[in-house]
């Protein structure tokens, strides 16, 4: 499959010129094979993420946004090659990472760390508070001994739990107290970037600002990198330096937050920004509703993934597959209006 | 009586819960406390919001109204729910499945769990049609397609012969909605009816709500936790939290003058798309434990606000002003407002006879 190549210099030279990359995804491509039959033979191709570039800042936070099913944690598991590509590449800090073996990967994931949407899910029940945070640090062979402990500590404090919930067992924690130890544990390594796979998703409301102010503050303190992914549209504005909106595995805008949230450019950016509800009564009317679901990722439409529920389609569209190009200063779009 | 709304003619509520409880008891001989002495009413046609966290009670308030919550452990130690007038605790099991799907019915959250995979919608529709009226197959046929039809489902008449793993969560989302108005039902209480589901499809789901409040002529009780979707739906908001009801407010009071510093809170710390915040404000502490409530009220442990009083005692639910109740002692502590508290009680009590 030879699809055209996207316009990444360009983007890369601007970004170049200000700030110094920490990662580059140029053509990021993954279909999940889809076997039936005795011989498991590929009856189809789950098109999870397709042809999908950009790069991220040191001390950056992009956020990914897009509803379900539009490969944005695919996208944050590839990175990490939890999942291995299928093609494209993915450049940290300078060196390309998919070639690397397990040895050096399990390595380099020192340095890039994720966190998880469900803190239940993702913490072993039988574990202490404290293994669970000293086991990123036993597996890379880090602040053995005496150390481990104050070590331990200080991270609960870094993240606003008490030095004594260390011996607690995860049940008997609240669910944001829960996602502390999540966000503690991809700390504990020091990481330069850290994938964030809807971290205040499963929260309560009351508790999920306690958390995105958690996660502002340790960025400031530790330098961190940020590569926010979520689906409501309200906390990645809040959180983040630049958004990129996806859907059915493409990214069709990538622009700085002020830029997208004031001048969305692609059908639907807009109609996914009309269709949140605005807790202002009697804010809004012009409420731009999609017709019809999201298309099934097996078998995307020709063309433009979006064209089928557009309003302002074209015979083009139907057609040719709309390039990520830069309409304005740093302002992607991908698509054929102008 | 003037006290609930100035501008209506027809005042008397649907549906009133007064004082409700509905404790659980557990294996190790404890009581948890799901709803504790919370009170509400919804008038006909009304669109009504019920906000609250996980733990709050709001879903158990509505299994409570159509006796559905798992008994035992459950059971209502207490309050009256009255529909129309007449009190549904007194009803027995087989005059409330009269009720349930024909005057009160309800959407849930995950349409995947509540719809049964081996039937085809069609069959699911029209069984509780024929359930309540005295149709004939046929008929009942009929109206299923007319009700997917009316939820906006296209080409109803194949649709119609689908098995739920054949629809898409919006798609089965309107199927639960054509069930649930299938019957005309005076009451629609609908239970996180978009959680599950993404925004471009809430925003189907949505319009849909109201469309079926004005051709179908139902009050909509809105369980939610988005104060997004009860600014844009509802007409009046119910806030609850750990089993009790904290203020009940026309939603423009709620958004423009929040009463109670939970809702002062919630407001002030959720991210917003139309204003820009540097920092988000934040609701200090963690939810409480139903099995182990904090005494007096259920907030003071993370309310700025709280002294003495509020450790021993919980505030009654009282109005500072006509249609809206709020339980506070910063309220009715307040000069004026003792007088307001009898006139609320009084208001209460003649709600509950009338």
């Amino acid at each position: 499959m030879s699809l055209p190549q996207q316009p990444l210099q360009l983007q890369q030279q601007k970004l170049n010129s200000r700030k110094e990359l920490l990662l580059e995804v140029k053509n990021l491509t993954k279909y999940f094979p889809i076997n039936r039959g005795i011989l498991g033979r590929e009856v189809g191709r789950v098109h999870a993420v397709e042809h999908i570039s950009f790069s991220i800042a040191k001390g950056e936070t992009l956020g990914l946004v897009g509803e379900s099913g539009c490969g944005k944690s695919t996208t944050g598991r590839l990175i990490l090659r939890l999942l291995e590509p299928t093609s494209g590449d993915i450049i940290f800090h300078g060196q390309r990472i998919n070639d690397l073996n397990q040895n050096e990967m399990r390595k380099l994931r020192k340095e890039m760390q994720i966190i998880f949407q469900d803190p239940m899910a993702s913490l072993n029940p039988r574990m202490t508070v404290g293994d669970l945070i000293a086991e990123p640090m036993e597996v890379h062979g880090i602040n053995k001994g005496q150390n481990k402990d104050k070590y331990i500590k200080e991270l609960l404090d870094a993240v606003g739990l008490r030095p004594n919930h260390m011996y607690c067992f995860p049940r008997e924690l609240s669910g944001g107290m829960r996602q502390r130890i999540g966000i503690a544990r991809a700390l504990s390594l020091k990481p330069r970037l850290i994938i964030a796979d809807e971290p205040v998703s499963a929260l309560d409301v009351s508790i999920r600002s306690q958390i995105i102010n958690l996660l502002e503050d340790l960025q400031e303190e530790f330098n961190l990198t940020y590569l926010f992914i979520a689906h409501d549209m309200s906390v990645v504005k809040h959180i983040s330096d630049r958004v990129g909106v996806m859907y059915l595995g493409k990214i069709v805008e990538l622009a700085p937050k002020p830029l997208l949230f004031a001048n969305p450019q692609h059908p639907y950016t807009q109609a996914l920004l009309s269709a949140i509800p605005i807790p202002t009564p009697g804010a809004k009317q012009d409420h731009i509703i999609l017709e019809g679901d999201i298309p099934n990722p097996i078998n995307p439409p020709s063309g433009c993934h979006f064209h089928t529920r557009c309003r302002y389609v074209m015979e083009r569209c139907r057609q040719e597959v709309p390039l990520l190009k830069e309409k304005t200063s740093s302002h992607f779009v991908a698509c054929h209006l102008d | 009586m003037n006290q609930f709304n100035n501008n209506r003619e027809d005042v008397t509520p649907l549906l009133s819960v007064h004082e409700l409880k509905t404790y659980f008891r557990t294996e190790e001989g404890g009581v948890v406390k799901a709803v504790d002495g919370a009170s509400l009413h919804i008038r006909k046609k009304e669109i009504l919001g019920v906000v609250g966290e996980s733990g709050s009670g709001k879903s158990i308030t509505a299994m409570s109204i159509l006796r559905l919550f798992p008994s035992p452990p459950g059971y209502i130690a207490g309050g009256d729910i009255l529909f129309e007038n007449e009190s549904l605790l007194t009803k027995t099991p087989k005059e409330m499945r009269k009720i349930r799907g024909k005057d009160i019915s309800m959407v849930f959250q995950e349409p995947m769990s509540s719809l049964n995979p081996a039937y085809t919608v069609g069959y699911q529709i029209r069984e509780n049609i024929m359930l309540h009226q005295k149709v004939t197959k046929k008929e009942a046929l009929v109206h299923s397609v007319d009700m997917l039809r009316l939820v906006g489902i296209p080409s109803p008449e194949k649709k119609v012969h689908d098995y739920p793993f054949q629809m898409s969560g919006g798609m089965r989302q309107r199927v639960m909605v054509a069930m649930a108005l299938s019957c005309q039902p005076k009451l629609l209480i609908a239970d996180e009816p978009t959680t599950a589901l993404d925004v471009t499809i809430q925003a189907q789901i949505l319009r849909l709500i109201l469309d079926t409040r004005d051709k179908v002529g139902s009050a909509i009780m809105l369980i939610t936790h988005d104060l997004g979707v009860v600014a844009e739906v509802c007409e009046r908001v119910v806030v609850m939290y750990s089993g009790k009801v904290l203020e009940v407010a026309y939603v423009k009071d709620l958004f423009n003058n929040p009463t109670h510093p939970y809702t002062q809170g919630l407001l002030m710390a959720i991210p917003r798309l139309d204003e820009t915040r540097p920092r988000l404000s934040i609701i200090p502490g963690s939810i409480p434990n139903p099995a182990n409530m904090p005494n007096g009220c259920r907030f003071h442990p993370r309310c700025q606000y709280t002294d003495e009083r509020c450790r021993t005692e919980h505030p009654p639910l009282v109005s500072p002003k006509p249609g809206q109740w709020v339980s506070c002692w910063r309220v009715s502590g307040e000069k004026g407002v003792e007088s307001n508290v009898i006139a609320a009680t009084a208001a209460t009590a003649s709600t509950t006879k009338a």
